[in-house]
């Protein structure tokens, strides 16, 4: 039944498009053709944008006002870019691991002395994990840099943190009726390569504290 | 009447790309409540908070459906989208109305996928780009649609579906490659050094515990440029494309054993064999995935 359904669609389909006009007719067959031509583009612009901003903020530590990155603004404005970026996926650049290797941080719950942990019990979880701490620590660098008033997503920073810190309670079930848990962001530094032969432990920076009081 | 079908590109990577979803969401399946149920660490209505509305997240479709469904609950919702979403990822698998399960996967995927957005990582972006390649690549003959319906393909839109994915993938490359040439580390063998070290999710084997001389990582760090920088020349010149090929599979295996980035390197390695193996297979190896229907 499903097959018949299906064979007198197509045939409904095909009667219809012998009436289409022909330029139609052209475009329909053609589809794919024009669209790759147009992702294609747009692939490679994301590609160039994003290496543009990574070679900029590699080489003078900030973003300068060129031609692409006035496009970058545009595009960040443009409903309709970042709808098909979204929709086809190539939202990202291409530039895993560079240019730079960047140090990896973490971040340290400790209530009165007892260290708090939030876990997963999957490897897979734990990198969704390190990538959960990177992307908040991301605001954190952002918020170091400025100095300025916090914007919206720094404040939004401190209500993850906020949120990780009631959640890293509940999850340890303290019994000590303490009150305060101490945030500790710190990034992990790998000696260099030369000097692997007499130093393989990686070095602890404190990078920012935050000390919350919580309510039951 | 039986006829012979090989496996094709586009069957192995609608095949591997279905599958290859359904393994990274079963990968973390025990961890879902701590990333997207109501309990999770990060509260889903802060997640839905931080990010834009260019497309909804589960936070968002469960404020709307509450209107009318006072009584729904948020995990079972969630629960409810991601055994819709493996359903639809089987029938990707078997090709049975390939393009509906298609569309309801890639939905379901960006959903699922953008309601845990800080958690996410490069292999979740491909695997968005993957399923929506599903949905406008034509049908494989390799699929129940072919056997039930008869469909027919369109060999224009085979044609630009192979040059599409074989030119995104070199993009990938081109710039990945570019990008990492612009940064010293990886020319003195630092960024590999730390790479290595710094992000070893779960890796099988630690660098540590190999004590390689400082000129391998030198080398290798040279080579990773190399080998992407140049991906787009040497793997469409017949003479070289075996050699790219084999190098380039040989990096994303070491990304999986030494950085235990297991499904980045799995989604990378289907996608350089559908776009540069599959395709320039001869008649008879191919013949060795072969499926036999009557017709």
């Amino acid at each position: 039944m499903l097959k018949n359904y299906y064979k007198a669609y197509k045939y409904k389909f095909a009667g219809h498009m012998a009436q289409w006009p022909a330029f139609i007719k052209v475009i329909y067959t053609n589809r794919l053709k024009y669209f790759s031509f147009i992702h294609i583009c747009t692939l490679l612009i994301t590609g160039i944008v994003s290496t543009t901003f990574a070679a900029q903020k590699y080489m003078y530590g900030k973003e300068r006002n060129t031609f692409i990155n006035k496009y970058k603004k545009f595009e960040n404005n443009s409903k309709l870019l970042r709808t098909y970026y979204r929709y086809t996926g190539t939202e990202t650049g291409f530039g895993f691991f560079a240019p730079d290797v960047k140090s990896h941080g973490d971040m340290f719950f400790e209530s009165c002395g007892a260290l708090l942990d939030l876990p997963f019990e999957t490897n897979e979880g734990n990198i969704r994990g390190n990538c959960l701490i990177s992307n908040v620590t991301e605001y954190i660098n952002d918020d170091l840099q400025s100095g300025k008033k916090l914007t919206l997503k720094q404040r939004f920073s401190d209500l993850l943190i906020q949120n990780l810190v009631v959640k890293a309670e509940q999850v340890n079930g303290l019994k000590n009726n303490c009150k305060i848990v101490k945030v500790t962001y710190k990034l992990i530094e790998f000696p260099p390569l030369q000097s692997t032969v007499t130093t393989k432990t990686p070095l602890l920076f404190d990078i920012k504290t935050w000390i919350y009081e919580t309510k039951n | 009447m039986k006829q012979k079908i090989n496996l094709d590109w586009i069957a192995f990577f609608r095949i591997s790309v279905a599958l290859f979803a359904i393994l990274s969401l079963v990968a973390f399946w025990k961890d879902i409540p701590k990333i997207l149920y109501e309990g999770a660490y990060i509260k889903p209505e802060l997640l839905d908070a931080l990010t834009d509305s260019y497309s909804p997240t589960t936070y968002s479709i469960y404020t709307f459906l509450q209107k009318y469904f006072t009584a729904l609950n948020f995990d079972s919702m969630i629960c409810l989208f991601l055994y819709i979403y493996i359903v639809a990822l089987s029938f990707l698998i078997l090709g049975l109305f390939t393009r509906v399960s298609a569309v309801i996967a890639f939905l379901l995927q960006m959903v699922i996928y953008k309601s845990m957005h800080l958690y996410l990582y490069g292999a979740d972006f491909f695997q968005t780009m993957t399923l929506f390649y599903c949905i406008i690549f034509p049908k494989s003959l390799l699929s129940l649609d072919y056997v039930i319906f008869k469909s027919k393909q369109n060999p224009i839109s085979i044609k630009w579906s192979l040059l599409l994915l074989q030119i995104h993938v070199c993009v990938i490359y081109f710039f990945s490659g570019l990008d990492k040439g612009i940064g010293i580390n990886w020319w003195n063998g630092e960024a590999i050094w730390k790479a290595l070290n710094s992000h070893n999710y779960n890796g099988i084997i630690s660098v540590n515990s190999l004590n390689v001389p400082d000129f391998v990582f030198i080398i290798v760090g040279i080579g990773t440029v190399t080998v992407e920088f140049l991906y787009p020349l040497f793997i469409n010149l017949k003479a070289t494309r075996k050699i790219w090929l084999s190098l380039i599979i040989l990096m994303h295996l070491s990304i999986a054993v030494f950085m235990g980035l297991h499904f980045f390197a799995m989604l990378m390695i289907i996608l350089n064999l559908s776009a540069f193996y599959f395709p320039y297979l001869k008649e008879e190896v191919s013949s060795e995935f072969s499926l036999i229907i009557s017709k």
